[in-house]
């Protein structure tokens, strides 16, 4: 795994979780450069650093948020409700995070980067150790940590108290903030000495990921002409709440990194009507509605039983230590699914971004389909998701219910020539066509737990994937003079 | 047993034009379970034979398939049955209801069922105490020379059982027996086997009327423009109208402005102008604004059909129903994203769900808005849509929303979205994916890319993407949902799935018994939609509004703007803006003056109002706080756009019917500087209250007659109607009319079709271009329109379609 790797860079000097790494809030408390790697090539390395933290983060609040509802919610549904919208939105924003940090390795010439690891995982870099769990009071509370602007800056009462209370819960198993490894990569980036002019390639912002395509609408509207003070922000903070950023220079690379940075601590996007929360905003607003709710009911939960680092595995013995093996039959087979659709979609991802670099024209072939399949992977992931939390983790009668698994796939490298890229979605949707058929066949056994609205969408996506698996067949025979190789066959990851 | 009330369902049948001898047969639509992204399955239904000779029901039969065009490809018209239902009381009344309604599957509305001979006898009437009128109307010329004299009107009573010619007539036509053939209506003869009481219209062949013209007129036409050899000349049989009196060479100075009071002459002219046949060159947007009439009228037509059932015994009733003709519904086979159903809906229930709709129709009816979204994609050749360059030129050429901003608003032609990202078959995919995640049960994550209906006139990038994208609206705008829709979405948004119910799936034709409650009131909105989208039998569902466009400029069934005209007791507004046009004697000082701004008191005490107009917005560069500017210009000096009527009196309707608003008026009479309200000029506006009419008749579903009399639901529209299918504003509507078939993926990514209306489909892509003769133009619509339309089934060509 490239991160296990990364690791052998960074692991020697890591910084312990202990009292004084607590009083971090000091880039000295990240490990240092290591001697063999030269100043870009380190650069490089803690963008991919960056990039997988954003990844994670994005991952665990996916997971929390699909966590949240059940009947247990009671009359909460309402907060609960808007703490699964929150959650999105940040998960959402990291997503942009993930894409502007692709850009910046574009543009100092590094390969681009959806790995990480599985779970358990940790990084020095990391507040945390990575980890899909439910959502309780004391994740959300590492959410705040990992989010939290640094303390002199909080002007509320209400804010350093919730912090106050953050770190009582989870402060003794936290490291360094997200906030500091982008102030290592933003001192490195200014560096001139460390990082060469010459390592900054202006020609990659035509190629680089653009809001117009990654965007999807998530930015504040434009204000209407005549609107005066108080209603318009100041320009500075007319910025995407989904942040895309391209960047041709050091300059624009700094700014697009700082803004990174400071969109889950930003302190002039806090409580301004005329902008979104930010992330520290939307989780401490969060965390509080739900001491609220304790005080009065003690055993409340806003979750399912769903469990913490799910994965597949037929039981325990297959899986690694501080995961949790789904091992009811049909819940294996959703949970599968949605690996192979998780892998659909990273590689996509890495295409998407990666693509050619040789000649402009060849971008814009065949870029609708690879970024409506992008989002529509998107899509399909939440869907698949939300079955699975509704379905057994193991045995039936047991609360226990499933979960998303994110497991990553061996490898993200791209295959080449692009042959093989489509070769490869081909087979993952072969694999994935035979995995709908077995739900299917199932449910047609009226062996399924899963209801009507779960069954309509598994004839939707084989109907989906059968227009897909027709159109990447005239790609492949474009790109193959001889003809489209035969397909691998729908029996894949059984 | 007494009937104490009757009612013509349903309330609003729409007929399709067609030559064919025999009407189209009955058919549904529906999804099919195992392919729930695909096309809705055409399913046969039953479908009544008329006997020609009697009148009467002679068979039932449900064809293997339905077959939209003859071998010989002449157009099945679509022929609507009416029936007559009854509401009985007393105590035979209700076991002769039940017999009745068990006898005829036990269809009953509420306490409504039809009306039978043996209802008529136990009420101790019969057939012959039965009368009917009808009366339809074309006013399209009307609406455009302003002479009340280019009205055509047809009346008829009758009771007995012959096929009752409708007959046109006008004072400007040649002479008295000179008429447009409107179509057939007949009073079905009541059997055993089918006693109750119906009624069949059957409208027109769809054919062109107009003036008599000389060969030197003629020629002098064809020498206008000779690239068009094959004008169309109107037959002798058909050449009806005087030409000394006003259509043949209408035109309209194109210096003129609308509602200018520093002209001599005012012009009420239509929005779109022009919408008419016009002597070449055509269209007039690109000859200099040039329109002079070729004097077209087409047979199509609106109006009522009154029963009247007078016993010897008792009370006199009657009940009224209304009728619509229209081209046919060309895409069977899709829903679209917002069809007049939708808006006839949001008056009905008003602009938001109520609390207390259960969660899984809430859910299944934003499923089914995003289902018909897909299917608008589907018909969309995206690219183009988008203002990409097509095939290397300017899409500044080409009739795209992109094009019309710069055109109308001068803001700069740009693609809407990504240009390397706008493609149908990659688009629709999507939207079939959001479909899926919503059908296994996410929530709609999406209600803040909505537009709302205050937007329609926000050209930012980040106002032009908003969804529905690339599409126009009744206002001319970008195309909002209406209000309901958008709330059904929200609503389902916040509603958590669930957990034990069974999801729910909104199809074309709903099931009323489902609908109505069985206590449901009079008054009950449930009732009244029930009535609304009533499934006659042997009615096909593109005689439903469910299958006629709702976002009208003006449309193709009706000019749905019309309807909202005199929502305000008293006045008279233009369809498409907020002019004063005529008014009662006491508000004639408010002629020509312009509807800024309405308010009332809500029901929490708060006063509630509304502006007319909102103000078109671009992009701006220079500003980096707001990002945008007013589009303005020297004839619209303020960026002032009218809204559409629906959405904006919605949520009026639904407080105020029956009570009063007060109206701010411009205290100028419309000047050119197209004002919008301002508050600090609140004091120098003319105030007037007014009381809000009722939009249906009654406790009906029948569109109220003062609000639109027989002839005006279709008068905005195209004369002839085949113009509506040539002209600006309609290549982009969501309606039965396709704009890209015939569509495949190819391997570049780019989705590859034909211009539905290029002539030869074969998979070469023809960019619109009025001039380009391998597109269908003007004259080949004239000559054979069911030729050039062709059906589209599946996304393909129907069965026998000329490929070119």
């Amino acid at each position: 795994m490239t991160s296990e790797r990364t690791h052998r860079h960074v692991r020697g000097a890591a910084a312990p979780a202990t009292k004084a790494a607590k009083a971090r809030r000091s880039v000295g408390a990240l490990p240092p450069r290591p001697a063999e790697m030269s100043g870009r090539d380190y650069l490089i390395m803690l963008l991919h650093i960056g990039a997988e933290i954003e990844h994670a983060l994005m991952i665990e609040y996916l997971y929390a948020a699909y966590s949240l509802g059940g009947p247990q919610v009671g009359t909460h549904a309402d907060t609960v409700h808007q703490w699964q919208d929150a959650l999105v939105t940040v998960a959402r924003e990291e997503m942009g995070h993930l894409i502007s940090v692709q850009n910046a390795l574009l543009l100092v010439g590094g390969p681009v980067s959806f790995e990480r690891d599985d779970y358990p995982w940790s990084n020095p870099f990391c507040s945390f150790d990575f980890q899909l769990e439910p959502l309780t009071l004391r994740s959300l509370a590492k959410y705040v940590y990992t989010e939290m602007p640094p303390a002199d800056s909080l002007e509320r009462k209400a804010d350093k108290e919730t912090v106050a209370a953050v770190e009582a819960l989870v402060g003794a198993d936290a490291r360094a903030p997200v906030g500091e490894l982008y102030e290592r990569i933003i001192a490195l980036v200014n560096d001139r000495e460390a990082v060469p002019d010459s390592a900054f390639h202006a020609g990659s912002y035509a190629y680089q990921m653009n809001w117009d395509e990654w965007g999807r609408s998530y930015r504040p509207a434009s204000h209407k002409p005549y609107a005066k003070d108080p209603d318009v922000p100041p320009p500075h903070t007319r910025r995407a709440t989904v942040l895309v950023e391209r960047c041709a220079t050091r300059t624009e690379l700094a700014t697009a990194l700082s803004g990174i940075a400071s969109q889950g601590e930003a302190e002039h996007l806090r409580s301004n009507a005329k902008t979104e929360p930010s992330h520290f905003d939307r989780f401490a607003h969060m965390f509080r509605d739900y001491q609220a709710i304790l005080a009065d009911e003690p055993d409340w939960s806003p979750s399912r039983p769903v469990p913490t680092n799910p994965v597949v595995a037929r039981d325990a013995a297959y899986a690694p230590a501080g995961a949790t093996p789904i091992t009811a039959d049909e819940s294996r087979g959703w949970a599968t699914l949605f690996n192979v659709r998780y892998r659909m979609l990273l590689t996509l991802l890495t295409s998407a971004c990666g693509g050619p670099r040789d000649a402009m024209e060849l971008l814009t072939v065949r870029r609708a389909p690879l970024i409506a399949r992008i989002f529509g992977e998107m899509y399909n992931l939440k869907a698949i998701a939300g079955v699975l939390v509704r379905l057994p983790l193991g045995d039936p009668k047991d609360p226990a219910r499933a979960g998303a698994p994110f497991q990553m796939p061996y490898t993200l490298v791209p295959p080449t020539p692009e042959v093989n890229f489509w070769r490869l979605q081909r087979d993952l949707l072969a694999t994935s066509e035979g995995m709908v058929a077995d739900l299917l066949a199932r449910a047609q056994r009226k062996e399924t737990q899963v209801g009507a609205d779960g069954v309509a969408y598994l004839r939707g996506l084989r109907e989906a994937d059968a227009a897909s698996a027709a159109w990447i067949d005239l790609v492949l025979a474009e790109l193959t003079p001889q003809g489209p190789k035969p397909s691998t066959g729908r029996r894949g990851q059984k | 047993m007494t009937i104490r009330e009757i009612r013509i369902l349903p309330p609003f049948a729409i007929g399709r034009l067609g030559s064919a001898e025999m009407p189209l047969d009955n058919f549904t639509i529906v999804g099919e379970p195992e392919k729930p992204l695909g096309f809705r399955k055409i399913v046969p239904q039953p479908t009544f034979l008329v006997d020609p000779e009697t009148g009467a029901i002679a068979s039932v039969h449900t064809p293997e398939k339905i077959e939209f065009k003859t071998a010989d490809g002449k157009i099945r018209p679509v022929a609507p049955f009416l029936e007559v239902w009854a509401r009985v009381d007393g105590e035979k009344g209700a076991s002769a209801s039940r017999t009745s309604g068990a006898r005829h599957d036990g269809r009953k509305h509420g306490d409504f069922v039809p009306l039978t001979t043996e209802l008529l006898a136990a009420h101790g009437a019969s057939v012959k105490d039965l009368s009917f009128k009808v009366q339809v109307g074309n006013r399209k010329v009307e609406r455009r020379t302003g002479h009340p004299g280019d009205r055509v009107e047809a009346s008829i009573s009758f009771s007995n059982h012959d096929d009752h010619a409708l007959h046109g007539h006008s004072p400007n036509f040649l002479s008295p027996e000179r008429y447009i053939d409107f179509g057939r209506i007949r009073f079905l003869k009541p059997t055993k086997k089918h006693p109750e009481i119906r009624l069949r219209f059957t409208p027109a062949k769809g054919l062109i009327y107009g003036p008599k013209l000389t060969p030197k007129e003629i020629q002098e036409m064809r020498d206008a423009d000779p690239s068009v050899k094959n004008l169309h000349v109107v037959p002798d049989e058909l050449a009806v109208y005087d030409k000394r009196k006003g259509w043949w060479k209408f035109s309209i100075p194109p210096a003129v402005r609308n509602a200018d009071p520093s002209v001599d002459t005012f012009y009420n002219e239509t929005l779109p102008p022009a919408l008419f046949a016009i002597i070449p060159p055509g269209p007039t947007w690109l000859n200099n604004n040039v329109a002079v009439s070729r004097g077209y009228l087409d047979d199509a037509c609106d109006g009522t059909v009154e029963v009247t059932l007078a016993p010897k015994k008792g009370e006199k009733l009657t009940a009224v129903g209304r009728i619509v003709v229209g081209p046919p519904a060309l895409v069977p086979d899709s829903l679209f994203v917002r069809s007049l159903a939708d808006d006839l809906d949001q008056v009905i229930f008003g602009p938001e769900i109520p609390m207390d709709e259960p969660d899984a129709i809430t859910r299944a009816r934003a499923e089914d808005i995003v289902r018909r979204a897909f299917e608008t994609v589907r018909f969309l050749n995206v690219a183009v849509m988008n203002g990409n360059p097509v095939q290397g030129r300017d899409p500044l050429d080409i009739d795209t929303m992109p094009a019309e901003e710069a055109f109308d608003v001068y803001r700069m032609m740009r693609p809407v979205f990504a240009p390397h990202t706008a493609d149908t078959l990659s688009i629709m995919g999507l939207h079939q994916k959001v479909y899926m995640a919503l059908r296994a049960g996410a929530l709609p994550w999406f209600p803040r890319l909505l537009r709302q209906p205050e937007e329609v006139g926000n050209f930012t990038d980040g106002g032009r993407r908003k969804m529905p994208a690339l599409m126009a609206g009744a206002d001319g705008n970008y195309l909002a949902l209406t209000r309901r829709q958008i709330d059904t979405i929200a609503r389902a948004a916040t509603r958590a799935r669930d957990e034990n119910g069974e999801p729910q799936m909104i199809e074309a034709d709903r099931d009323p018994s489902r609908l109505v409650p069985r206590n449901a009131s009079a008054k009950s909105p449930a009732r009244r939609a029930a009535e609304l989208h009533y499934v006659a039998e042997g009615n096909p569902v593109s005689s439903r509004p469910i299958m006629s466009i709702g976002n009208c400029t003006p449309g193709l069934e009706v000019d749905f703007r019309a309807v909202w005209r005199r929502m305000f007791i008293g006045i008279e507004l233009r369809e498409y803006d907020n002019l004063v046009m005529t008014e009662a004697p006491e508000h004639e000082a408010l002629h020509f003056h312009r509807l800024l701004r309405v308010e009332y008191p809500g029901a929490d005490g708060a006063t509630h109002g509304f502006d007319t107009t909102t103000t078109q917005i671009g992009p701006n560069p220079y500003n980096t706080a707001t990002e945008s500017v007013v589009l303005s210009y020297e004839a619209n000096p303020n960026g002032v756009a009218p809204l559409e009527w629906s959405n904006l009196l919605a949520r009026m309707i639904h407080e105020r019917t029956g009570k009063t608003v007060t109206c701010f008026f411009t205290s100028a009479k419309a000047d050119l500087d197209n004002p919008k309200y301002d508050p600090k000029q609140r004091a120098t506006y003319l105030q007037r209250s007014f009381e809000i009419r009722p939009f249906f008749e009654g406790d009906t579903a029948v569109i109220s007659q003062a609000l639109a009399a027989p002839g005006e639901l279709t008068q905005g529209l195209c004369s002839p109607w085949q113009n509506d299918y040539r002209e600006c504003s309609c290549y982009y509507w969501a309606a039965a009319r396709p704009d890209f078939v015939n569509v495949e993926a190819s391997a570049t990514g780019a989705s590859v079709g034909d211009n539905w209306l290029q002539k030869v489909h074969d998979g070469e892509y023809v960019p619109d271009d009025y001039s380009d003769a391998r597109l269908v133009l003007y004259d080949d619509l004239f000559n054979e329109w069911e030729k050039w339309l062709r059906f589209a089934i599946e996304g393909k060509d129907g069965p026998g379609e000329v490929k070119g």
